[in-house]
């Protein structure tokens, strides 16, 4: 085995925090699906999880600040550290939106079929995005990040269609508002999910093209 | 190894340099001394000559044109001072100082000993002036004594004159020996350096390495071998992995992957096209079931563990590895009797195991259902026969009534009957101890004697039943094709509208050469949902859950038909069109034979 030093030594140790803290965002993506299909009470679990992605946001930022203070990286290495600080605050932002989407599916589980089928689309693509993203970093993947980011336009449509059809629905006064508010705002809560892992494939775009 | 070699000769050469010149100098300055007091010696003793004949007159006379002769570069820039003494110490005469003031010189060591023994010499340090004076004295005949002094150069200064000249000539030596014990020192090494390691040769042996060399052959046959051992063991290994239907992991205590095959790639998801060795288990695969069994092991307990990923499901075994040390494990087994826990710094990996339980879990699935639906099946009947009974038991039935529930009971056991009987039936097609008497059978006549069987049922539904096509002979078991037949005519009439249709189209027709016949089953009733038709031919399968009696049946038509098939080595195909209709087709050879295998 080739010796390693401690410089390369911590920063696998930032490489390895940084999936898991992806593993830990598409794990609060899954249970905000879940949450949105089936019943049950998942909020606890999911502010658990969203506090685990608050330490490890922390943890790697402290990470990074000693790397860069103590260790001086140049050139590649410090692209690493920053693309690192970058995709932190973009994965914190997803684990934060999964939350709130398992807060409020409540009420749009009253909602009809059809447009929750829409919201589960849109959880898929998102949720899709999200590994996807965690996964071109796990292997450096230029191209799988490329596709990331072009897949970015399924959601962005899914929405604006998602969007139209609630204030048609509104409108015409169909169904009770409260529900559909709400599911407006998981939709644009998946909506920005999908623009942060957008963020983190640009990110690894960056790191795989050295 | 150059260096050093080179070092030391320059050294030497440097010291022989250094010694050489301090030598030839010391040789020098004695020469120089020794002709100092000769030239003192003539000189004084030509004066003396001078003296004896005209006396101070002549010394004086001396004295007046020193000034311009009798100097040398070595001797010092100064006249030489002559000084005449008297027999009793009284200076008569000096040449650099006044005579009359000068004490007495008896006492001197270079008068005394030339009043001794005629002459006498003496060096002596002029402190003032930080030079050597010699002196030689000469006794006259007379009795007086002339004493002639020079002062000349210390040795330092000798080496201060001779600087210039010889510090070229050492500066050029020096150089010299610099290139020469360069030249010298890559001459020996040059053959050490050509030392082929590989083979373990020299071109021109030094008899002082030869048994480094020796070693250094052996050695290489040794580790060549050890090579080729490993390299067998790495390849016996990978072989078993590769080959392995388990996912197989090995890691280190940090979590890092060592080892992994293919298995565990495809298993869990990772990159074909990725190298995972030495990196962490996270990258391999995210799930944090894995990652916390695989903590678990690492802190030295063995677990197991089942779970999800996706849509598929693993079983998961990791076991820490743990390196034995003999000494302590005496002590450590009397103190930790959980054989299973052991010391968490003896644990240096863990291996870990990962089986695809998708399957196996789809089958516990279906045994689950099959276990509800058959005791669905069996209990329904006995359900309404006991009711029955019992209400005729409180004799709250009025014995007109009696017949008619008495033929309830006698329906519903023939249900049961026919059940049971069919799951016989089943069960020994399963086991291959049915009838296997091979005749050859015309399908057309099975056909017929089955829609004669099915005339009652048919007509209470009013379905009619076509037979069309040509004879078919086949070799089989007439009663099993009979039975077949009978079990899809009959679906096709319990699942008809009213007043729908059932055809047997029966074919010859050749496959590939092999000479065939199809029957096909068309009727014009329900359907089958497309999603539900691969799994009509399972036991007990109904396509409406309810398990209406209005239908009747018992589930294993489907079930029984395809086990017939497939004992004729035939085939199966089902079409439905949910609200049109089914055509179930079936194939079988003409010639039946024993080992055939066919596949449906």
């Amino acid at each position: 085995m080739i010796m390693r030093n401690r410089f390369d030594l911590q920063l696998e140790l930032l490489n390895k925090e940084l999936i898991e803290m992806g593993s830990v965002c598409e794990e609060l993506i899954a249970l905000a699906k879940k949450a949105l299909s089936e019943d049950g009470e998942y909020l606890e679990e999911a502010k658990a999880k969203e506090t685990e992605v608050d330490r490890l946001e922390s943890d790697i930022e402290g990470l990074c600040m000693k790397l860069l203070l103590t260790q001086q990286p140049v050139a590649g290495d410090l692209r690493a550290v920053s693309c690192a600080l970058k995709m932190i605050s973009d994965m914190e932002r997803i684990g934060d939106q999964a939350y709130d989407i398992v807060e409020i599916t409540g009420y749009a589980k009253g909602c009809d079929t059809e447009s929750r089928n829409y919201i589960a689309h849109m959880s898929n693509a998102a949720g899709k995005m999200v590994s996807d993203s965690v996964e071109a970093f796990v292997r450096r993947d230029a191209k799988l990040a490329e596709s990331v980011i072009q897949s970015d336009d399924i959601v962005d449509n899914l929405f604006d269609e998602v969007k139209r059809r609630l204030i048609c629905m509104i409108s015409e006064s169909k169904v009770k508002g409260e529900g559909y508010v709400d599911l407006v705002m998981i939709a644009k809560y998946y909506e920005r999910i999908g623009d942060h892992s957008v963020n983190i494939a640009e990110a690894v775009k960056e790191l795989a093209g050295q | 190894m150059l260096k050093r070699i080179f070092k030391n000769i320059f050294r030497v050469s440097m010291a022989a340099l250094l010694t050489a010149y301090i030598l030839i100098a010391g040789i020098l300055y004695h020469y120089f001394e020794i002709r100092i007091q000769e030239e003192l010696k003539s000189e004084a003793v030509s004066i003396a000559v001078g003296v004896e004949k005209s006396g101070a007159e002549y010394l004086r006379a001396l004295d007046g044109q020193g000034g311009e002769s009798n100097t040398s570069a070595l001797l010092g820039p100064e006249d030489k001072r002559i000084t005449w003494i008297d027999e009793k110490g009284t200076v008569l005469y000096d040449s650099d100082a006044d005579e009359r003031e000068m004490e007495n010189h008896l006492e001197r060591k270079e008068i005394a000993e030339a009043k001794k023994n005629g002459e006498g010499y003496d060096v002596r340090y002029s402190k003032t002036l930080g030079e050597r004076t010699l002196y030689y004295a000469v006794a006259l005949k007379d009795g007086s004594i002339l004493r002639v002094c020079d002062d000349y150069s210390t040795l330092l200064s000798i080496f201060l004159a001779m600087l210039q000249p010889t510090s070229i000539l050492i500066l050029f030596v020096v150089l010299l020996s610099y290139l020469m014990s360069r030249h010298m020192a890559a001459n020996i090494v040059a053959p050490i350096n050509a030392i082929d390691l590989n083979s373990g040769e020299m071109k021109e042996e030094y008899e002082e390495l030869v048994p480094l060399l020796k070693r250094i052959r052996k050695q290489n046959r040794l580790i060549d071998k050890q090579m080729d051992d490993l390299k067998s063991q790495q390849a016996k290994f990978a072989a078993l992995t590769e080959h392995m239907r388990e996912g197989f992991l090995v890691l280190d205590k940090k979590g890092d992957i060592l080892s992994y095959n293919t298995a565990a790639v495809e298993l869990l998801g990772a990159s074909k096209d990725m190298d995972y060795t030495d990196r962490n288990i996270i990258h391999f695969d995210r799930n944090r079931n894995l990652r916390e069994i695989i903590g678990e092991a690492l802190k030295g307990i063995r677990c197991q563990q089942t779970f999800a990923s996706g849509e598929r499901i693993f079983q998961i075994f990791a076991n820490p590895i743990v390196i034995e040390d003999v000494v302590k494990d005496e002590t450590a087994e009397r103190t930790a009797p959980h054989a299973d826990k052991v010391e968490e710094d003896e644990v240096v990996g863990a291996v870990i195991i990962i089986l695809d339980d998708t399957e196996k879990e789809k089958r516990e699935q279906l045994r689950r259902e099959f276990t509800s639906n058959v005791s669905h099946e069996l209990k329904t009947p006995l359900t309404s026969i006991s009711g029955v009974a019992e209400i005729m038991m409180n004799g709250i039935v009025k014995p007109e009534d009696i017949t008619g529930f008495a033929r309830n009971i006698y329906e519903e056991a023939g249900r049961l009957i026919t059940l049971i009987d069919d799951i016989i039936f089943l069960s020994r097609l399963d086991e291959g101890s049915a009838e296997k008497t091979i005749e050859n059978v015309s399908i057309k006549d099975i056909a017929n004697q089955v829609k004669e069987r099915l005339r009652v049922p048919a007509k209470e539904k009013e379905v009619s039943i076509y037979i069309v096509g040509e004879e078919g002979f086949v070799q089989g078991v007439p009663t099993m094709l009979e039975e077949m037949l009978y079990n899809l005519c009959d679906n096709g009439i319990k699942y008809n509208e009213e007043g729908g249709r059932v055809t047997v189209f029966i074919e010859n027709f050749y496959d590939n050469g092999v000479p065939k016949v199809s029957v096909a089953v068309e009727d014009t009733g329900i359907g089958i949902p497309l999603k539900e038709q691969e799994r009509i031919y399972e036991r007990f399968y109904r396509v409406d859950k309810s398990h209406s009696k209005a239908v009747g049946g018992t589930g294993l038509g489907l079930s029984i038909v395809k086990h017939i098939v497939q004992f004729h080595h035939g085939e199966i195909q089902t079409e439905s069109m949910p609200g049109k209709g089914t055509t179930i087709r079936v194939i079988f050879p003409v010639k039946y034979s024993e080992n055939q295998q066919t596949g449906i």
